[in-house]
């Protein structure tokens, strides 16, 4: 398909160390079209940063490791799951090439994303030329043209990193990841360091950015709110894994899977009165050493038999939403088998 | 979903079911030696000191000859099977020597360093922990003291004590002791800015508690690392001193003095100053390489 | 009605190069017995300094701290230890605040052995347990180190090291913060079942009005060092009335597709208040800002039902 700008294709990535091996991503596949922004959401350590550093091939060497599947950039695969060192470094170079200019990222703490001896203006120039064949003038402009669209007056651009705030500081990242108009954008956690008034300022400003150059977003969060803001569509990661798949609507009209439902209950609302908080007992499995069965068991409420040393697959409940889970297999076989008939 | 079961989990298992059995307990002494471990360069020094060590323990046991063994028909022969480094102006064997300067050199490299910390350490966790007008205070005093390079000040503390190991030591200590305050002070400046010092106060620890259980250990891993480089700048000192004759004198063996009386030698019998001269450099890069294990080994960080 | 915590016009004043930073000014509340006081507002508002003022960690400039009928604002550190096993504190980052070298059981024990609580080291070692029952903790941590822990064991622990003393007021720095949100509501769950069990008063420090407004009896919202706006906390939410408050609870990123609700972006970000000059110090970033906001603070104002605003407009903004 044409339209797809990112597709992650059945991604297992470990990180191999001495004490062991994690199996950090575990058959994650989604795809983003040009203009779409997916959420990634889950708690720490689900591999969500591991995901993004993947497509990035920013992978910690030399524990990371991508094991198998794909990531489809524009239709051109861009992870080498090869251990040959020549086959690595060629898609390093490869990888040098498109970062910042057809994919970039924004990490989450802007302070140490910036280099703080060079002037702010000069940091998103050195990007553009870094990408483009245009003379030092030229990227002078663009890159006072990319602060002002990122709401910094363009006369600051002789300005160093400290002389800026938080928020500002997080503007300028965004203006250097944008800069070269890329395909794809990366954006982990980019609020969670930043006040509630300057998180909605900054989300308002990628919200704008992001419909202005049609770029596809993948916005990596723990904050189901923040999904509910910006997101398309969500992807809920638990243990490596894909658990829930959909469009926002389906996540949160919807949610299937009984961690997603979990995740719901467990936030205190602003709108309800409750009590007391539903929270669900236990820990992550540790992704040294993943069991057998499907990974939620231990602590799902609405376990069975048939989560005991088998792991589901993905389901499709409805169209373009899937969930990993046992449960609901019956209800989508029995559908499918529904449809059938009425087709016969 | 099948699980995946890749080589290197192979690799692991193998590992694991050779530990199996043995308590897996880990603490951050523990987790220390792990990664000293794992560093190749750290376990050469630390093999190499040990060796030193053994040497300095057994030297009459490995010296074929004694310290003074003057023996004037065998004056100046090359290294030989029979005299394994040669001998000096005098005809006595430098093998011997060297093996019995390993009982001064170690020790004192250590010991200078180990007081030189003591002092240092009191006076820089004193102007760290309560700031302000004591730290001016004990600081610029070290300020002026630090401003004379350390070894003209061991040479003057030296000359005006007189000759003598003890002598010596009191020198070189005194004169690394302002360094290495500053190097304390820094270590426990760092430490103190974090939480669970604040947290410790919040249940009401007392000032020496906050220093001695709080601070001090988790600035352990900077000063441990100093102090190795210290011993290794010790010994270094001992030897420049004793090379312009303030140090140990004569007929004591010690590399320094060893190297400062072959000195008229250099022409006619280079292997006089070769051997002492090794030596020096062997236990430098030992500590060194050592030390520099260390700090990484107790970071828990470079995990 | 006098309260456990009473404080008056408590200021602290930090000496920065360029001046003086007003980092807690002129805030007075009371908390009464087994409630929850929330102390909400943006990094830089000075929630964390007031809450380690009250305990001492850092002595304040001026006003008054009154604990149980006793003014503890000046007293000397003598006096102040032998009443600090009553006022305890859980911190932010459970990581960072235990010491890394110590096993969970000394960091619980680390208390009672400087208050000399127990002894010999058996009903020490009991006591250790009973606290690890208390919040949680499965007695086969008890010589593990913090940084074997996840996030929600590492609190864990920093709350049973602030319960070791039977404490009555306990400072919750950010307890729930860095915590992921399934760990966060088990927290949130153990901190409500030891306030009832024990009776505890809580002054919750927090950016997150959602958890604030699930566990507190009161609402303190911050700006800039002053209290803009207090009351209960349904009062408050039923009855936002300072510019800030609004502004804030619209900004919080509402988990639902559902009623969104209109969004108020703020202008700029929040200065430190270094030398702060005479005028409302929200006034550069409201949207109802206007002439005497520039040239005069307002001063915290009782709109009825206890309900108290710090805003020269409240009621024409409102329509009271």
């Amino acid at each position: 398909m044409s339209d797809k700008v990112l597709e992650v294709k059945n991604l297992i990535v470990h990180y191999e160390t001495e004490d062991g091996v994690a199996e950090a991503v575990n058959d994650v596949s989604f795809s983003l079209s040009a203009g779409e922004t997916l959420g990634l959401v889950g708690e720490t350590g689900a591999g969500k940063t591991t995901i993004a550093l993947t497509i990035m091939g920013l992978l910690p060497k030399p524990a990371g490791q991508v094991i198998s599947g794909e990531v489809l950039l524009n239709g051109k695969n861009i992870v080498e799951s090869s251990r040959s060192r020549f086959k690595q470094r060629a898609n390093e170079r490869m990888m040098r090439k498109l970062r910042g200019d057809d994919i970039s990222m924004i990490f989450q703490d802007p302070m140490s994303a910036l280099n703080p001896v060079t002037p702010v203006g000069e940091q998103i120039a050195e990007v553009l030329r870094l990408h483009n064949k245009i003379s030092k003038a030229e990227a002078v402009l663009r890159a006072t043209e990319m602060m002002e669209l990122v709401g910094i007056p363009g006369e600051r651009y002789k300005n160093y990193p400290h002389e800026f705030s938080g928020g500002m500081k997080q503007r300028i990242v965004i203006a250097i990841a944008l800069a070269c108009n890329p395909r794809v954008l990366i954006a982990d956690e980019p609020t969670t360091a930043l006040d509630v008034t300057i998180q909605a300022q900054v989300l308002q400003l990628m919200n704008g950015l992001k419909q202005k150059f049609n770029t596809a977003l993948l916005m990596i969060t723990h904050d189901l709110g923040v999904v509910a803001d910006i997101c398309d569509k969500c992807g809920v990661i638990y243990a490596g894994q894909m658990v829930e798949l959909g469009s926002v609507e389906h996540i949160f009209n919807n949610p299937s899977h009984p961690y997603t439902k979990a995740l719901f209950n467990a936030l205190p609302s602003l709108d309800k009165d409750v009590e007391r908080l539903e929270s669900i007992q236990g820990l992550m499995s540790d992704p040294m050493n993943l069991p057998p069965d499907c990974t939620f068991r231990e602590r799902c409420a609405e376990k069975c038999e048939k989560c005991v040393n088998t792991d589901p697959p993905l389901f499709e409940t409805e169209p373009g939403h899937y969930v990993r889970c046992h449960r609901i297999a019956p209800a989508v076989e029995a559908e499918a088998s529904n449809a059938k008939e009425a087709a016969k | 979903m099948a699980k995946l079961y890749t080589p290197a989990m192979a690799k692991i298992d193998k590992k694991k079911a050779k530990l199996k059995g043995r308590i897996q307990k880990t603490s951050p002494g523990r987790e220390a030696w792990k990664r000293l471990r794992r560093n190749k360069l750290a376990i050469g020094g630390l093999v190499i000191l040990g060796i030193l060590v053994l040497i300095a323990i057994f030297a009459n046991y490995i010296a074929p000859e004694g310290i003074d063994n003057q023996v004037l028909t065998r004056t100046l022969q090359t290294p030989s099977t029979q005299h394994l480094m040669g001998t000096d102006n005098f005809g006595r064997d430098i093998f011997s020597r060297v093996i019995y300067g390993t009982r001064i050199s170690l020790p004192v490299g250590f010991i200078c360093t180990f007081l030189a910390f003591a002092f240092g350490g009191v006076l820089g966790s004193i102007a760290a922990f309560y700031g302000g007008r004591a730290d001016n205070l004990i600081m610029r005093f070290m300020d002026i003291f630090q401003s004379i390079p350390p070894l003209l000040m061991a040479i003057a503390i030296a000359a005006s004590l007189g000759n003598g190991v003890l002598n010596l030591v009191l020198a070189i200590s005194l004169s690394t002791t302002p360094g290495r305050s500053r190097v304390i002070r820094a270590a426990i400046l760092t430490v103190k800015s974090n939480d669970y010092i604040e947290s410790a106060r919040a249940i009401g620890a007392s000032s020496a508690r906050q220093l001695l259980k709080y601070m001090l250990p988790n600035a352990m891993g900077p000063i441990l690392t100093n102090f190795t480089f210290g011993v290794a700048a010790a010994i270094l000192t001992v030897s420049s001193m004793s090379y312009i004759g303030l140090g140990i004198t004569a007929p004591t063996p010690e590399w320094g003095s060893m190297l400062s009386s072959s000195k008229e030698l250099m022409r006619v019998a280079p292997y006089t100053l070769y051997f002492p001269g090794l030596m020096i450099m062997i236990t430098v890069l030992a500590i060194n390489l050592f030390g520099d294990g260390l700090r990484d080994a107790l970071d828990p960080r470079l995990k | 009605m006098s309260g456990m915590l009473n404080v008056k016009n408590l200021k602290k004043y930090f000496p920065v190069s360029g001046g003086t930073l007003h980092a807690v000014d002129d805030v007075s509340f009371t908390l009464n017995y087994g409630e929850t006081l929330g102390v909400v507002g943006e990094s830089g508002c000075g929630k964390s300094t007031l809450g380690k003022t009250i305990l001492r960690l850092m002595a304040p400039t001026s006003g008054e701290i009154v604990f149980e009928g006793k003014d503890i604002t000046f007293i000397n550190n003598k006096e102040f230890t032998a009443l600090r096993p009553q006022m305890q504190m859980i911190f932010q980052d459970p990581l960072s605040s235990l010491n890394p070298r110590m096993s969970v059981s000394q960091q619980i024990a680390e208390p009672l052995r400087i208050y000399n609580y127990y002894k010999s080291s058996d009903e020490m070692e009991k006591r250790v347990l009973e606290l690890m029952d208390t919040v949680g903790l499965a007695r086969r941590y008890a010589e593990t180190y913090p940084h074997e822990l996840d996030g929600g064991r590492r609190q864990r622990i920093g709350i049973a090291r602030a319960l070791a003393l039977n404490p009555k007021l306990i400072v919750c720095d950010e307890p729930v913060s860095a915590l992921d949100v399934l760990i966060q509501a088990q927290i949130l769950n153990l901190l409500q079942d030891l306030q009832k069990e024990r009776g505890l008063s809580y002054m919750f420090i927090t950016h997150n009005l959602s958890v604030v407004k699930h566990i507190s009896n009161k609402i303190c919202v911050m700006y800039l060092g002053q209290v803009i706006e207090q009351c209960e906390t349904k009062e408050l939410f039923k009855k936002t009335l300072h510019p800030y408050t609004k502004a804030l609870l619209s900004a919080i990123p509402v988990p639902s597709l559902k009623d969104r609700r209109e969004r108020i972006i703020l202008k700029g970000e929040l200065t430190s208040p270094i030398n702060p000059k005479n005028n409302c110090r929200f006034a550069p970033r409201c949207l109802y800002a206007r002439e005497e906001c520039f040239s005069s603070c307002p001063k915290l104002q009782d709109v009825g039902g206890n309900h108290q605003v710090a805003c020269h407009f409240v009621k024409e903004i409102n329509g009271l």
